[in-house]
C-alpha cells in the first residue's frame, strides 16, 4: 500500500481466520516492515486480537498464509503481550517471578534459568520502568502497572517484535498514555517491531506511524497520513468522517462535512 | 496418638492415606488455580462408576476405574467436547449420570448399600499393606514428575498463550496434566472414596492460598495440611470410634476455618 524503505518481516497473504463453525476475518493481505509502529484498530469482535494470534503463530489460517521472512531477519523473536485481564488474578505470583517465566523456555526440560537469564530479566524489567515492583504481588497492582510487568516479560524473552493485544483497554487517561509512550519508546530507541490492538482510533493514529484499520470484515491500512483521511476512513466504517486536527492531535468524528 | 501406631492397619491406612493426600493436595493447587474443581469431581464420579462396574462383573474395579477415568481426560481435553454445549454444562451432565450409574451398578450386587457408602466414603482402614505400598510408589511418581516438569506445568495452566507463542504444545502440557490428575484421582478413589479425595483436592490448596505467600508456599501449606488432616483424623476416628475418612474431612474443614479466621485477623 504505501512506499517503504525498511525490509518486509511478515506478509499475510490472502488469510481466512476463524474458530469453530465462524470464519472472523477473510481474505487478509498486508505486510509488516521491519521496525513498524503498526496500531490495529477496530470495534470489539472485529478480529483483532485473531489476526495477532496469527501474526505470532499460535492460529494457524483457514485459507492463505503468514509468511515470516527469516532471510531478512534470522533471529526473529515475538513477545507477546495478552490481554492482562485473560490472566487469573487467583495465581499468587510476583512480578519478578512472571517476568522469569519468559526465560524458562531457553532453561529447556528440568533446569531453571541461570544467571545470564537473571540479568535480562533485570534489565527488561528496567526498561519497562517496574524495577521497584519486582516482589510486588501481581494481582496487588494497577491496570498500568500489570501491563508494564506483561511488557517486561514479553522483552525478557529477548524479543525484537513486540505483540500487544489491547494494551490499554479498561485504563484510565493517565496509565493509558504511559503504555502508549514506553511502546513508541521502545521502537524509536530500542529498534523494536511494535504490532498491537485497541478499539481506540484518536488514541492510536497520534501514537503509532502505520495504521490498519478493520470493521465487519473490511480492511485497510497504510501510513497515518494516507490512513486517517475522510475517505479512507469513511469505507471501512461505512459512515461519513471528518478528521480534523486539535491542538496538533489527529481526531476522528463521526459525520460529515459540518 | 502414639498407643495407636501399635496396629499395623493403622500404621498401613496412615501411609497409604498420607501418601494419597500429599499428591492429591499438590495437584489441587493446580485444580483450584486452574478454577477446574468440577472438572477434579467429575473425574472423580466417572472413576466410580469403573469401581462399580468391577464390582458388578468380578473385573479389576482399578483397571476399570482407570479405563473410564482416562476416557473422560480425552473427550474432556479434546476442545470439541464443548462445541454444541458449553463446557460446564457437558461437565454436569456426566456428574449427574456417572453417579447415577455407580449406584445403579452395585445396586443389585450382594453388598449394594454397602458398596455405594464405600464409594462415597471410600475404607481406608482396608487398606492391605500391599494396596498402601503400590499406591505410594504411584503417587511418589506422579508427584516427582510434577516436580520436575513444574515450570513448564506453572508456565502453561498461568498464561497458555504466552507459553505458546514460545513454543510450547499447550495442548499436549494440558492432556499430561488431566492424565496425571486422573491417575491420582481413579487410584485415590478406590483406596479412600470419593468424599476424602475430593477434599483433599480442594480444602488444602484452599488454605494455602488464604494463608501463604507465593506459589511454593500455597503448595508447602497445601501439603502439610492434607498431612496434618491424615495424622490427626485418624487418630480423633481411633479415639472416638468414627469412620476415618469422614473425620479427616472434618478435621480438613476445621484447619479451613481456622485459616480463614487467621487470615481476617491477619488483615
Amino acid at each position: 500500500m504505501t512506499g517503504h524503505s525498511r525490509p518486509p518481516l511478515v506478509r499475510f497473504e490472502g488469510v481466512t481466520l476463524g474458530y469453530g463453525r465462524e470464519e472472523v476475518v477473510e481474505g487478509l493481505s498486508f505486510t509488516i516492515h521491519d521496525g513498524d509502529f503498526l496500531g490495529i484498530v477496530g470495534p470489539n469482535g472485529a478480529g483483532k486480537s485473531t489476526i495477532l494470534k496469527a501474526l505470532v503463530g499460535i492460529l494457524r489460517p483457514r485459507r492463505g498464509r503468514v509468511v515470516y521472512e527469516r532471510e531478512l531477519h534470522r533471529d526473529l523473536r515475538f513477545g507477546y503481550v495478552p490481554q492482562r485481564h485473560t490472566l487469573d488474578d487467583v495465581f499468587p505470583l510476583t512480578v519478578a517471578h512472571i517476568v522469569r517465566m519468559a526465560r524458562y523456555q531457553e532453561a529447556g526440560l528440568f533446569h531453571r534459568p541461570g544467571k545470564e537469564a537473571e540479568r535480562a530479566i533485570e534489565r527488561s524489567m528496567e526498561a519497562a520502568d517496574i524495577l521497584d515492583l519486582a516482589e510486588r504481588r501481581f494481582q496487588a497492582l494497577s491496570g498500568g502497572q500489570r501491563q508494564r510487568a506483561l511488557i517486561a516479560r514479553a522483552l525478557a524473552t529477548g524479543a525484537n517484535f513486540l505483540v500487544l493485544d489491547e494494551p490499554t483497554d479498561g485504563m484510565d487517561l493517565g496509565s493509558q498514555d504511559a503504555i502508549l509512550r514506553l511502546m513508541a519508546r521502545l521502537n524509536a530507541e530500542e529498534g523494536l517491531t511494535v504490532v498491537f490492538v485497541s478499539h481506540l482510533l484518536n488514541e492510536v493514529a497520534n501514537t503509532v506511524d502505520r495504521l490498519a484499520v478493520i470493521d465487519e470484515g473490511r480492511f485497510d491500512h497504510g501510513s497515518v497520513a494516507e490512513m486517517m483521511t475522510p475517505e479512507r476512513l469513511g469505507a471501512v466504517y461505512q459512515v461519513p468522517v471528518r478528521v480534523e486536527r486539535v491542538d496538533g492531535a489527529l481526531v476522528v468524528l463521526p459525520g460529515g462535512r459540518p | 496418638m502414639i498407643e495407636m501406631l501399635q496396629y499395623a492397619f493403622i500404621r498401613t491406612a496412615l501411609g497409604g492415606t498420607a501418601a494419597i493426600g500429599l499428591v492429591c493436595a499438590f495437584l489441587g493447587v493446580y485444580v483450584v488455580l486452574r478454577r477446574i474443581v468440577f472438572v477434579g469431581a467429575t473425574l472423580a464420579e466417572i472413576s466410580s462408576v469403573g469401581i462399580a462396574l468391577g464390582i458388578l462383573t468380578g473385573w479389576s474395579p482399578n483397571a476399570l476405574s482407570l479405563l473410564c477415568t482416562f476416557a473422560a481426560v480425552l473427550f474432556f481435553a479434546n476442545p470439541r467436547s464443548g462445541r454444541y454445549l458449553p463446557g460446564d454444562t457437558v461437565l454436569g451432565i456426566a456428574f449427574t449420570v456417572s453417579a447415577a450409574v455407580a449406584v445403579l451398578f452395585v445396586a443389585h450386587t450382594a453388598t449394594g448399600n454397602e458398596e455405594v457408602v464405600h464409594l462415597l466414603q471410600g475404607n481406608l482402614l482396608a487398606l492391605t499393606a500391599e494396596e498402601a505400598e503400590r499406591l505410594t510408589i504411584v503417587f511418589a511418581v506422579i508427584l516427582a514428575v510434577h516436580l520436575a516438569l513444574f515450570k513448564e506445568f506453572e508456565y502453561v495452566s498461568f498464561d497458555p498463550a504466552m507459553a505458546a507463542t514460545q513454543g510450547y504444545r499447550t495442548e499436549r502440557w494440558n492432556l499430561a496434566f488431566y492424565l496425571l490428575l486422573g491417575l491420582a484421582i481413579a487410584l485415590a478413589i478406590k483406596a479412600i472414596g470419593i468424599l476424602l479425595m475430593f477434599a483433599f483436592l480442594v480444602i488444602p490448596a484452599a488454605l494455602g492460598l488464604l494463608v501463604a505467600r507465593g506459589l511454593k508456599g500455597t503448595f508447602g501449606v497445601a501439603m502439610g495440611t492434607a498431612l496434618l488432616a491424615v495424622f490427626l483424623g485418624i487418630w480423633l476416628s481411633y479415639r472416638f470410634d468414627f469412620p476415618s475418612g469422614p473425620m479427616i474431612v472434618a478435621v480438613l474443614g476445621g484447619l479451613l476455618l481456622t485459616g480463614s479466621a487467621y487470615r481476617v485477623v491477619a488483615r
